[in-house]
């Protein structure tokens, strides 16, 4: 056998493997799962292997963690929702990924997926869990977006929500919808990035119509929860992010 | 020997009543009787010099007993009892003349011993009364002797033509009716509770004694029968139904059931017997197919030697329809157990789930809503509003998120309106919401107490079968048991579980958590007034969807029995019944229909028609008249002679306003109901002679009877006076006191 052969065999093996074992944020911390169960809403943010082509680090970690720390307590004080104030940190590859039937992943114009990986979110999703998705930006990304979602799902289409769709007014009932920026673009004076100028809310629904994968592209609702603090940062699309993320939750929690 | 010594028979004495017929006063027979005794004192004590003291008195008592004795018999005394007029008592003397009467036990026909013995017992009644003669079979009928019968009777309407016989003998003076069966009584009467309640009612009321003689062995060893089929009338497509057989069965230690549905066997099952005579019974699960009626033959598996092949089958119906069962689930919180109750109630035609959801303090999610204005105010208030529903699910929610008025219309929706409650786990749920101190409390199959406080937690518990769960609808996730419990086995384990106190009295768990504290109440219920309470103390059950394969559909499945369980036995606001379902021999068909108001309050003003369609394909419509008796009934009594099976369309109307329409299917079925009950059904005759107050002979000691109607002297009567004075014991009496004292003085020598 040539030498590359089996160079490639192994490496090919080892990335399987990576994909399967449990990461926590902290690069140097042990392998233990964020398991959070002392509330019944966890946040879970989705750690998947993504390209970094900027050298800015795992793009998973994006806002993390102040981004759910400040949605969550947002979550608590507006809702009923027993919330738990930490998010969790999962991999497809974890058992534990099923204990949360909520998933967040930001900057998925980056994410990249293996077969195994693909079957995993197919199941988790089939089984009842919801996944959101945010923070990507122009045709470049939505392509990589869209490739692993055929991936995942190769038959069902990603459809536009309509404003009129239930998801927008499960609790706050949405009449308009405006893009939200990031926090990078706006101190340069715009609300897109990367070619990204329409904003667009699609999903992927399930065989009776529920929305189970939500799409808020070409906009960036993690910058503005995080930012919902910092007084640069406009306060309508933090309360406008707040409610978005809200619904989803609560559409999540009820179909 | 009592009679040699009192002249009379004991039953004068025990019924007659002691008296003088001197007519002289009895306070002076008591004075004599002391002034007698004075007299022998004062005499005695004037010898006491010859007898001591205790020697005195023993002759006093002796003396004085004899003075009384003779004194009391001056007075004449007499026992005044009633005596029968002899030749003017009729006894109605009755042979069960059903084709049942043919079955041979030892050698001959239970016709031919109640023939003898009838003709054993008429010399001994004929003395004292006159004798009729009646056959009953599918009727009553009158015979100036048993020597010429008819053929053989289809039916044994035995109650019916006991009340007939009564009825018919009300103006002649009927001493007693004896009836000699086999007590096969296949009259509706017998079978159902309500009817046959005012039947015994209605026998007593005539105060003439009903002697049965029980012909036939009580146990048939050679023969195996089903008595009787339990099944629900309606259920829905797909569902899995459980039918309840009785089984009488001979020394064969199994027993095969087979259900089929036209030629295709829909169920089967083997069942152990214990190999001895006796009755059995003998669950078996159905599931129901598509939408129609399915005419469902149950066939025991004859033994070898099986007497009588007709009475191993048994014919029930089983009407599959579309019908959505609507359930209110309120909730306090959006939680995943929400999503997940919803996503499997979703998969069920039959289930319709109205879901109130608070989700922020001031407002209220609601799905499957018909009307945006349905619950906006959040749970309801009225009655009107509740109890539409056929089960309501409270969820996690505090008590004091409900008004007193609203917990009272929860405990008055299970006890009055008969729903079904189901109350589900979390922290602010059961006791740890306060729930203790609400009248849903006492509904509860659990108690609530705080000692354990919070009884919440967020523990991963297994849930465990218990012996009622193995077996119940609502907990099968396969038709095999070992698979069921294994499936149930590895299960992933719950999410969270709430401590609970005990299971109360006659409540049942289906599931039990077992927790490193112990093992606790998972999924229970029990009955509490018109309607059933069941409480699961997890809300974690989402966590089986979210670790089993998605196409792994237990959750779903344990849901839907679930909700199907507690949604299927509300009262709807039209029910309707026939007194029963399969009528064999039988054309007279009882109809009840029940309608209820909004309130669920029993409607006196409704109109209610039944379309009667024949299988010969005639109609009629009929129109059903108000009870007098029950509020909110109304009853019509329809001839069914065609065999085949028959459908009623009933319709309840106010002021041609609909109310409701319901579609039932009864059948009818000839030459067949005299092959059931061929053991003698001894218990029958019992209850019917009790409640007459006359007695159950068998043929051994029948031989009894003509003395017992004698003394209980029903019929003409007149008043005679037996004189008492004669009595061989009266002589025998004062000889032996006149002799006790000759041979005591003998004895001390003082003669």
């Amino acid at each position: 056998m040539p030498k590359w052969i089996l160079a490639l065999f192994l490496a090919l093996l080892a990335g399987s493997a990576s994909a399967q074992s449990v990461t926590s944020p902290d690069s140097n911390s042990n392998t233990r799962p964020w398991f959070i169960n002392q509330h019944e809403f966890a946040f879970a943010r989705l750690i998947y292997n993504g390209i970094d082509s900027n050298g800015w680090g795992p793009r998973w970690r994006v806002d993390w963690p102040e981004a759910e720390l400040h949605l969550l307590a947002g979550l608590e004080r507006l809702t009923r929702i027993g919330v738990n104030q930490e998010g969790a940190l999962v991999q497809l590859g974890d058992d534990t990924i099923f204990d949360y039937p909520w998933l967040y992943a930001v900057e998925v114009g980056s994410l990249s997926l293996n077969n195994y990986e693909a079957g995993r979110l197919r199941e988790y999703l089939l089984r009842g869990g919801f996944l959101m998705v945010d923070d990507f930006h122009g045709p470049f990304q939505w392509d990589n977006f869209a490739y692993a979602m055929r991936q995942v799902f190769p038959q069902r289409i990603i459809e536009e929500l309509a404003i009129s769709d239930e998801i927008f007014h499960v609790l706050y009932d949405m009449e308009e919808r405006t893009q939200i920026p990031g926090i990078r673009p706006l101190q340069e004076g715009r609300t897109w990035e990367r070619g990204g100028n329409i904003p667009h809310w699609r999903g992927i629904r399930d065989d009776d119509g529920r929305v189970m994968v939500a799409i808020n592209f070409n906009m960036d609702l993690g910058d503005a929860w995080e930012h919902a603090d910092w007084p640069s940062y406009p306060e309508p699309y933090s309360a406008m992010a707040y409610r978005f993320a809200i619904n989803y939750i609560v559409y999540s929690m009820t179909h | 020997m009592f009679e040699w010594l009192f002249k009379y028979p004991r039953s004068d004495f025990s019924a007659g009543e002691l008296a003088f017929e001197s007519g002289y006063p009895a306070w002076l027979l008591a004075t004599l009787i002391l002034l007698a005794a004075l007299i022998i004192a004062v005499s005695l004590w004037r010898r006491k010099a010859y007898l001591s003291t205790a020697r005195l008195w023993i002759v006093w008592l002796l003396q004085t007993a004899v003075a009384s004795l003779l004194l009391g018999l001056i007075w004449q005394p007499v026992l005044k009892t009633k005596t029968l007029v002899a030749g003017e008592n009729t006894v109605a003397m009755l042979l069960d003349h059903s084709t049942s009467m043919n079955y041979q036990d030892e050698g001959r026909s239970r016709h031919q011993t109640a023939m003898a013995l009838f003709e054993n017992l008429a010399p001994a009644l004929e003395s004292n009364f006159t004798l009729d003669y009646g056959t009953v079979g599918d009727k009553l009928l009158w015979h100036d002797d048993l020597q010429q019968l008819p053929d053989h009777g289809s039916r044994s309407l035995l109650a019916d033509s006991v009340l007939e016989a009564l009825d018919q003998a009300r103006t002649n003076p009927l001493a007693a009716v004896v009836i000699a069966t086999d007590g096969s009584d296949n009259s509706t009467l017998a079978f159902d509770s309500i009817s046959s309640t005012s039947v015994w009612d209605q026998l007593s009321t005539f105060g003439v004694p009903v002697h049965t003689i029980g012909v036939g062995r009580e146990q048939i060893a050679e023969d195996s029968e089903i008595t009787g089929v339990d099944l629900a009338a309606t259920t829905l497509p797909g569902s899995v139904e459980r039918a309840t057989l009785t089984v009488q069965h001979g020394t064969a230690d199994a027993a095969r059931i087979k259900v089929y549905a036209g030629d295709n066997i829909v169920a089967l099952k083997d069942h152990p017997l214990p190999g001895t005579p006796g009755q059995t019974t003998i669950d078996l699960d159905i599931t129901a197919g598509e939408a129609g009626l399915q005419d469902l033959r149950f066939e025991l598996e004859p033994q070898s030697d099986d007497a009588m092949l007709q009475n191993n089958n048994r014919r029930a119906l089983l009407q599959v329809k579309e019908q959505e069962r609507r359930i209110l689930y309120f909730e306090g919180e959006p939680r995943w157990e929400y999503k997940f109750i919803r996503r499997a109630a979703a998969l069920s035609k039959g289930q319709s789930l109205v879901t109130i959801l608070r989700t922020t303090p001031n407002k209220f999610y609601r799905q499957g809503i018909e009307s945006p204005e349905q619950h906006a105010e959040g749970f309801p208030k009225t009655k009107a509003e509740l109890y539409g529903y056929d089960a309501v699910i409270i969820g996690n929610v505090e008590s004091i998120s409900l008004d007193a008025d609203q917990q009272q219309l929860i405990h008055d929706y299970v006890s009055e309106r008969g729903g079904t409650l189901l109350v589900l786990a979390g922290n602010r749920a059961l006791a740890d919401g306060g729930w203790q101190n609400s009248p849903v409390a006492k509904t509860l199959p659990v108690t609530l107490d705080t000692t354990n406080s919070p009884g919440f937690q967020r523990i991963r518990v297994k849930a465990q079968l218990t012996a009622s769960g193995s077996t119940s609808p609502v907990t099968r996730l396969d038709n095999d048991p070992a698979i069921n419990s294994a499936r149930w086995n590895d299960m992933p384990e719950l999410a969270d579980f709430q401590r609970t106190g005990e299971l109360k009295p006659g409540a049942i768990a289906l599931l039990e958590a077992g927790t490193p504290s112990g093992t606790f109440p998972l999924l229970a219920y029990q009955r509490y007034g018109n309607g059933n309470t069941y409480m699961l103390a997890s809300s974690g059950t989402w966590r089986w969807q979210m670790q089993l394969p998605s196409d792994d559909m237990r959750h779903e499945i344990f849901w839907q029995q679930l909700l199907q369980a507690i949604s299927a036995t509300a009262e709807s606001r039209l029910t309707v019944t026939t007194d029963s379902q399969i009528y064999l021999d039988n054309s007279t068909v009882g109809l009840t229909a029940r309608v209820l108001d909004e309130a669920f309050e029993p409607m006196t003003t409704a109109t209610v028609t039944a379309n009667l369609y024949a299988p010969d394909g005639s109609s009629q419509t009929i129109t059903l008249t108000a009870s007098a008796e029950i509020a909110g009934n109304y009853h019509a009594t329809l001839n069914a002679v065609p065999t085949g099976n028959w459908q009623l369309d009933v319709e309840a109307s106010q002021a041609d306003d609909p109310i409701a329409g319901v579609t039932r299917w009864f059948s009818r079925e000839d030459d067949t109901a005299e092959s059931y009950g061929l053991a003698q059904n001894s218990a029958f005759l019992q209850r019917l002679s009790q409640a007459t107050g006359g007695q159950y002979f068998s043929v051994s000691n029948a031989a009894e009877l003509p003395a017992v109607i004698r003394a209980a002297r029903n019929g003409i009567v007149r008043q005679q006076s037996l004189p008492l004075w004669n009595l061989p014991f009266i002589f025998l009496l004062l000889l032996g006191l006149k002799l006790t004292e000759w041979l005591l003085r003998l004895v001390w020598g003082r003669l």
